[in-house]
Order: C-alpha cells, then sequence, then structure tokens
C-alpha cells in the first residue's frame, strides 16, 4: 500500500568509492601548495634563538642559508663550525664561493631580492662568529639578510 | 547479435595510487615557513676611509651587552631587555623636546616643497658630482612629501639619530638577538599605533601580507609609516667590555 515501499532488492547498496581518488588528490593538492621541499638535513647542533618581532620570509624568493654550531658528529671538532649546504667548513672564506655559486644557478633579478639566513645556535655561537660570516657576506655584496629565529609565544595582549 | 558491453575500467586502484602520492609529499616537504629577524647589512667600506663622522651623544642610543651577557643602556649598568622597549619609544618620539635625546624635525608639505625647489634650482649650477648628490637627496625628500600625503605633517627623530648595539665578541647569539628584538618590538609598537591612528590597521598587519598580496596601497602605506619611523640599528664594531 504504502507510497515509498521499496520493490527492489532489500540489499544495502556498497558505499560508491568512485570519487575517493578525487578527494585525495584534492588533499594532495593541498599540501603541494602549502608545503615547501625540505632543506638539507643539519648537521650541527640547533637551537634557534626565539623572538617576537619576526617576519616570514616568501619561498618564492631564493633564500641561501648559512647554518652555524657545534657539530653532532665530534670528529669534526667541537667549536663552532659552518655548515654550507651539507658541507661542515672551517673556513669563512668558504662563504664567499657558497654565495657566488648560489647565485650562478638563478637570473639576475631572483638575485636581487634574494636573502640570507643565518642560522646560529643561541647559546653556542657568538657575535664573533656572527661577525665574520657578515664581512664575507659584505664582501660578495649580499647584504640582505635574515636572523633566523622560532617564535616565541605571545605574551599577554597585542 | 548481442552487443558486448563496454569494460570499464577498474579505478579503485586510483585511490591507492593517489596515497602513495600523498604521503611521500608528506614525507619529502616541510610546513615550516622560514622565519626570523630581517637586516640589512652595511655596504662594504675602504679601509681606509675612516673616520666616522662625528656624532652628537643625544642623537646616539646606546645598547651595550658585554661577554657575560649584561646589559647596559645610556651608561646605566643591569638593565634588562624589557627595558629596551621604553628607551626605544622615548627616543624615537622624544615627547617633551629634552635636550638629551635627538632633536626632532617637523615634516610638512611645505618644507618639503620648499626644499625640493631649492634643490632642482641648484641642480643646473651643480658639478657633476654634486648632480648625483643632489638626485639622491630630491628622492628623500619626494619619498617624505608621499608619506605626508598619507599620514598628515609629522614629526621624526633627525636622520643622525641611531640605535647602536655594542657587543663583546664572546657575547652570545642569543642576547644579541633579544636585544635587536626588543628594538624592534618598541619601534614597531610605535608604528603599529600610527598605522592604527591614520589607516586603521595595525602595521603589523601590514607587513604579514604576503609581498605578492600587498596592493600599491599596502606598499605606500607601509614606506610612509617607516618614514616617520624608521628602523636606523647599526652594529658596533666588537671591542672588549667588561
Amino acid at each position: 500500500m504504502s507510497k515509498f515501499r521499496q520493490n527492489k532488492s532489500k540489499e544495502m547498496p556498497g558505499v560508491s568509492t568512485a570519487s575517493l581518488p578525487d578527494i585525495v588528490f584534492t588533499v594532495l593538492a593541498f599540501f603541494v601548495v602549502v608545503s615547501s621541499m625540505k632543506q638539507s638535513d643539519l648537521k650541527v647542533r640547533m637551537t634557534k634563538p626565539s623572538a617576537k618581532e619576526i617576519i616570514q620570509l616568501d619561498k618564492n624568493e631564493a633564500i641561501d642559508y648559512i647554518n652555524a654550531g657545534i657539530p653532532k658528529n665530534t670528529a669534526f671538532g667541537n667549536t663552532v663550525r659552518l655548515q654550507l649546504d651539507d658541507d661542515i667548513q672551517t673556513n669563512y672564506l668558504e662563504i664567499r664561493r657558497f654565495i657566488e655559486l648560489a647565485r650562478e644557478e638563478r637570473t639576475p633579478t631572483e638575485n636581487d631580492k634574494a636573502t640570507v639566513s643565518i642560522k646560529a645556535d643561541r647559546d653556542d655561537v657568538d657575535m664573533d662568529v656572527i661577525d665574520k660570516i657578515e664581512n664575507e657576506l659584505r664582501e660578495v655584496e649580499a647584504l640582505r639578510i635574515n636572523y633566523s629565529t622560532q617564535k616565541e609565544s605571545k605574551r599577554g595582549g597585542s | 547479435m548481442a552487443r558486448r558491453k563496454l569494460q570499464e575500467v577498474d579505478a579503485s586502484s586510483i585511490a591507492d595510487i593517489a596515497f602513495i602520492l600523498l604521503a611521500f609529499i608528506i614525507i619529502a616537504t616541510t610546513l615550516e615557513k622560514e622565519s626570523g629577524l630581517p637586516a640589512v647589512l652595511p655596504q662594504k667600506t675602504d679601509k681606509d676611509q675612516i673616520k666616522p663622522p662625528e656624532v652628537n651623544e643625544r642623537n646616539i642610543l646606546e645598547i651595550l651587552v658585554n661577554k657575560d651577557n649584561r646589559l647596559m643602556i645610556e651608561k646605566e649598568w643591569d638593565k634588562t631587555p624589557d627595558d629596551i622597549n621604553e628607551y626605544v619609544v622615548e627616543f624615537m618620539t622624544n615627547p617633551e623636546n629634552s635636550e638629551a635625546l635627538p632633536r626632532m624635525d617637523e615634516v610638512n608639505e611645505q618644507i618639503c616643497k620648499q626644499n625640493i625647489a631649492i634643490l632642482k634650482s641648484n641642480y643646473e649650477a651643480a658639478s657633476l658630482i654634486e648632480k648625483g648628490n643632489i638626485t639622491s637627496q630630491i628622492e628623500k625628500w619626494e619619498a617624505k612629501l608621499e608619506a605626508v600625503k598619507l599620514v598628515g605633517p609629522y614629526r621624526t627623530v633627525n636622520k643622525a639619530a641611531t640605535i647602536a648595539i655594542q657587543y663583546d665578541k664572546s657575547t652570545s647569539y642569543g642576547t644579541y638577538l633579544a636585544v635587536r628584538d626588543k628594538i624592534m618590538s618598541g619601534l614597531n609598537s610605535l608604528r603599529d599605533d600610527l598605522a592604527m591612528e591614520k589607516f586603521g590597521v595595525k602595521y603589523g598587519d601590514l607587513e604579514r601580507i604576503r609581498a605578492n598580496k600587498k596592493t600599491d596601497e599596502d606598499k605606500a602605506m607601509i614606506k610612509a609609516i617607516r618614514q616617520v619611523y624608521p628602523q636606523k640599528i647599526i652594529k658596533l664594531p666588537a671591542k672588549n667590555v667588561q
């Protein structure tokens, strides 16, 4: 009698998985857009200093990384060393070569906007090291720098 | 004649493929963005070009960190980084026109136009070297004029005023950055207030707009605010400080 009586089979239809690939691809696309490739692994001990007034670098602009800290592998000694790309360096002159190599891979317009990010351990590294790094950077005219930090949780209001 | 039914491709494995791709991307990339305190290094100078220009004591806010990371501000020892904020605000605004703090310059439309006119009239008679100098000065005044158009007449520290950080070679990097951070926080609080008053938006929020999303209007506002409260921090060469 009832209008709504099902007159077909009484079996439950299975949930269609046809849209599952679409969903997964959407998630995939999201990750591709918001994430960036991992930098080379850190070979020096690093606790980044924390700061409040930080600015996020635009990942579309070129960034070169200079790491400074005490090597994790004690074979490299236990004083502050530089890590450029994957190599541990003792000689500060290597910075010039590192920057120039990086520049060769980019166009001049990209180079104008390039930033050098200095990542250094907050306790192990002293200002002497920072001065030496900055002097080398001035030699090769890489003047836009960034002191890499981690975000400090904001206290109180603004 | 019985037509054969077109066979559909089995699509159920596409989900698996997509999941594997997803897993790869998640592992190979990082969500963490690079952030930090930006700075611009001074141009390289020739060693024999020495002799820094003589500076008036009142134009310098001296912040000193010694090798034990103790802090001295304007000759007073044992300050904490939190004190810096207050000093910076006082230094940048000099509310009572005190003799001990930098002289303030009044900037308004009339002054800007006057200066530009004077510079332009001097331009013709100037020698080639001076011409470059004059052009850059005209550009500076034009930037100020732009700022006046946006924020109205303003008071700013004279151009010799500088915040100087003096440190020892063995001062730790963390302390130095903490000091720099506090200076910026003092400066940004002033900038925030001004932007809030004139544009109804915080300076920090303007700056946080991603570079490619900033409109020309945003950029002009940022420039104007920076004219009023410029970031002038220098690192003095390290020396031994007790």
